[in-house]
């Protein structure tokens, strides 16, 4: 690595491993349940599992985002962090509020709206958290002569992301209302502003592995990213059909998020057309792997999949079912988790100065998750669509439906373990990396 | 003068924004034609309030501020900077005309009573039109920026003028049929 | 020959507004885009794959458009 202040990244990256094994174990939790095997209801009840599970996602992508931006921009700016112990302390912080929300879940210390279930109080140090990170990195960009167009990207996607956490916390009493302002939350993050972020770590790691000129990659790989989040922004419709807001929404929403899949197609061809161009030249083609397949699966499972039920006429319908979970585990795996799994990848050989990825396990990790998460998708929509005939057409009740359903919980439960297998993989691969100590190469150490 | 593939009129970068705009505009016409097939007797009331009058303005508003910008790229192009400057002021000052009118024009709409939500006529048409009114507008603080630049010492290239100069007759593009669509009536 | 193609531009806008029938506005529609980018939009002197593929997308464009305010 070049400077000592990258070391922090590996703590972000060691809770994002830790995070991601709770998330896989209270899907498990939720799989059973479907299955008809809750026994552990009295303790984790659906409700508390559904919340961990999804607050763990997003933990763990805040985590991998954190530990990207520490790792990319001093790398970029080509100094040290401005505060490097500040940046340590910071993490212990999000991890304390972190714990502390999930234990409250189990209490049922929560508010119950959808993905943003942890309490008002925590909110706000959530917030104070992600700002001592911003004022890290913003000085640290700040300060530099060295302002390449990839590290302001980041900078203002994290900014910005920071920003869009204050509309979920605005106070109101109105069931509708509260919706429409969570959607800006949840909305302009995945489809908004964490696509900036997206976009910047993409483009770190194709300049770094493929060798072509950061010109070339920042210019196009920017402007694509660009038509993702403006065609995002206006999308937010979709999350509004049939909520309560105005009717002019099923025609917002519609035509925008309809254009979504468009640029991540670009995104995908772009990103096949460097690593080709490229050529093989990086020794460490698994994170090239990691990168490409998550420019491709971005597209597969937030493009395609989202497109498939985003048009009013058939959400009617899909609203709130499994479909969109088929859409959602897709989507976030190839967009947010396997762009983390990359640049983990990337920086780990470098971090600790071991070149674990020619080991077998490395090439492993890749194939056999993306493999269970396309079964486990395959059985989210085999079951989404059954409830979807049964409980929309048919019209029968929620809960024979469930019942009904219950058995293809077992294929997804078959699928999650494939999946699982290929986590456990990166993860083992992850511990056996080691602490942080390979030997700095930077320009401050250099001067001395 | 025939030019290559890889260098359309304007630029690679202009032409993939136009492209994809189009792209946006045709799903929009096409859900305004579905919603005026399905509701024929809505559209035609919603129709009465508009004047088709008022629509031909804005038509010739639009195509004689087009003819300018085009006037002045091809002056740019003969090096001619300051005829190309007047040429683009006087098209941002007939956009701007385009765009007081349209306001006038949607503060009349406002009085009468018809407002987003009211129902499915009113939502596309403000919606649809907005929609152009926010591309007019971004169009205009481009030209703008582009006009203001032609005398710096480091004036702005030609592709740059022309890629600008696309963008506006966009916006012309998207309202030749956002006329027929509203407008015209039997 | 831009002077002509706003003059076509005008006359066609004028014809459009004057004949009142959505079918024949919505083709004119289709023409004046089709003129605007021979001319405006210089694809005239684009390479043929651009002036075609250009042409086709507001071709299809009008003819949809066209069926759709014929039913």
């Amino acid at each position: 690595m070049k400077f000592q202040s990258q070391k922090v990244a590996w703590g972000f990256f060691a809770t994002c491993m830790l995070l991601f094994t709770l998330q896989i174990v209270y899907g498990f939790i939720m799989a059973f349940a479907h299955a008809g095997f809750d026994g552990l209801h009295q303790w984790i009840p659906f409700n508390t599992a559904r919340a961990s599970h999804t607050n763990l996602l997003v933990m763990w992508m805040l985590s991998g985002f954190m530990g990207a931006a520490y790792w990319i921009i001093p790398d970029e700016t080509d100094r040290e962090l401005a505060w490097p112990k500040l940046a340590w302390a910071q993490l212990i912080a999000f991890v304390v509020v972190g714990v502390t929300a999930l234990i409250g879940f189990h209490f049922n210390w929560w508010e119950g709206r959808k993905f943003l279930e942890i309490p008002r109080p925590l909110d706000f140090l959530v917030v104070a958290d992600v700002l001592l990170f911003i004022a890290n990195i913003g000085w640290t960009v700040w300060k530099s002569p060295k302002k390449s167009t990839t590290s302001m990207v980041l900078f203002f996607g994290l900014l910005a992301a920071a920003l869009l956490y204050l509309p979920g916390m605005i106070p109101t009493d109105n069931q509708t209302v509260d919706s429409f302002w969570r959607w800006w939350v949840v909305h302009l993050w995945v489809e908004g502003v964490w696509e900036l972020i997206m976009g910047a770590i993409l483009s770190y790691l194709l300049i770094k592995l493929t060798g072509v000129d950061r010109e070339i990659i920042e210019k196009w790989l920017y402007v694509i990213v660009g038509f993702t989040f403006l065609s995002g922004i206006l999308g937010t419709g979709h999350h509004y059909y049939y909520i309560g807001t105005p009717r002019y929404w099923l025609m917002v929403g519609g035509v925008f998020s309809a254009l979504e899949p468009l640029s991540f197609l670009g995104m995908a061809i772009y990103a096949f057309a460097m690593a080709k161009k490229g050529g093989r030249t990086h020794p460490n083609r698994v994170a090239l792997l990691w990168t490409v397949g998550c420019a491709f699966m971005s597209f597969v499972g937030a493009g395609f999949l989202g497109f498939a039920h985003t048009i009013p006429q058939v959400n009617m319908y899909t609203h709130g079912t499994l479909v969109t979970a088929m859409h959602g585990h897709m989507a976030f795996w190839g967009a947010y988790a396997m762009l983390i799994l990359g640049i983990i990848t990337y920086s780990m050989p470098l971090l600790t100065g071991r070149k674990l990825y020619e080991h077998v396990t490395a090439g492993f990790a890749f194939w056999v998750s993306n493999v269970g998460m396309v079964a486990m998708t395959l059985a989210f929509a085999v079951a989404g669509v059954t409830q979807v005939v049964l409980e929309r057409r048919v019209g029968m009740d929620f809960l024979t439906v469930q019942k009904e359903i219950s058995v293809h919980f077992i294929g997804l439960i078959l699928a999650a373990s494939l999946f699982t297998l290929g986590a456990a993989a990166f993860i083992w691969n992850f511990i056996r990396y080691g602490m942080p100590n390979a030997p700095v190469t930077g320009v401050a150490v250099a001067k001395e | 003068m025939t030019r290559p593939l890889t260098e359309p009129p304007g630029g690679v970068l202009m032409w993939l924004i136009v492209a994809l705009e189009l792209v946006t505009f045709a799903m929009v016409f096409t859900l305004i034609g579905v919603l005026r097939m399905q509701q024929p007797a809505l559209f035609h009331a919603g129709q009465a309030a508009l004047s088709s009058t008022v629509g031909l303005v804005f038509t010739l508003l639009l195509i004689t501020s087009g003819l300018l910008a085009a006037e002045a790229v091809h002056a740019y192009r003969l090096t001619r900077t300051h005829r190309a400057q007047r040429f683009l002021f006087a098209a941002i000052a007939l956009g701007l005309a385009f765009v007081a009118f349209k306001l006038h024009d949607t503060a009349g709409h406002l009085a009468a009573g018809h407002r987003l939500g009211v129902d499915d006529f009113w939502d596309a048409y403000f919606l649809g039109t907005g929609f152009h009114l926010a591309h007019v507008l971004v169009g205009l603080v481009l030209l703008s920026v582009v006009a203001f630049r032609l005398h710096r010492a480091r004036p702005p290239e030609l592709e740059t003028v022309a890629a600008v100069a696309l963008f506006w007759h966009l916006c012309d593009l998207a309202w030749f049929f956002l006329f027929p669509l509203f407008f015209a009536r039997a | 020959m831009r002077l002509l193609t706003w003059a076509a531009l005008v006359g066609l806008a004028g014809v459009a507004v004057a004949s009142g029938r959505p079918f024949v506005a919505v083709s004119l529609g289709g023409v004046k885009a089709l003129l605007v980018g021979f001319e405006f939009m210089e694809l005239r002197h684009a390479h043929r794959l651009h002036l075609a593929l250009f042409s086709a997308g507001i071709v299809a464009l009008t003819a949809l458009l066209a069926f759709l305010v014929t039913r």
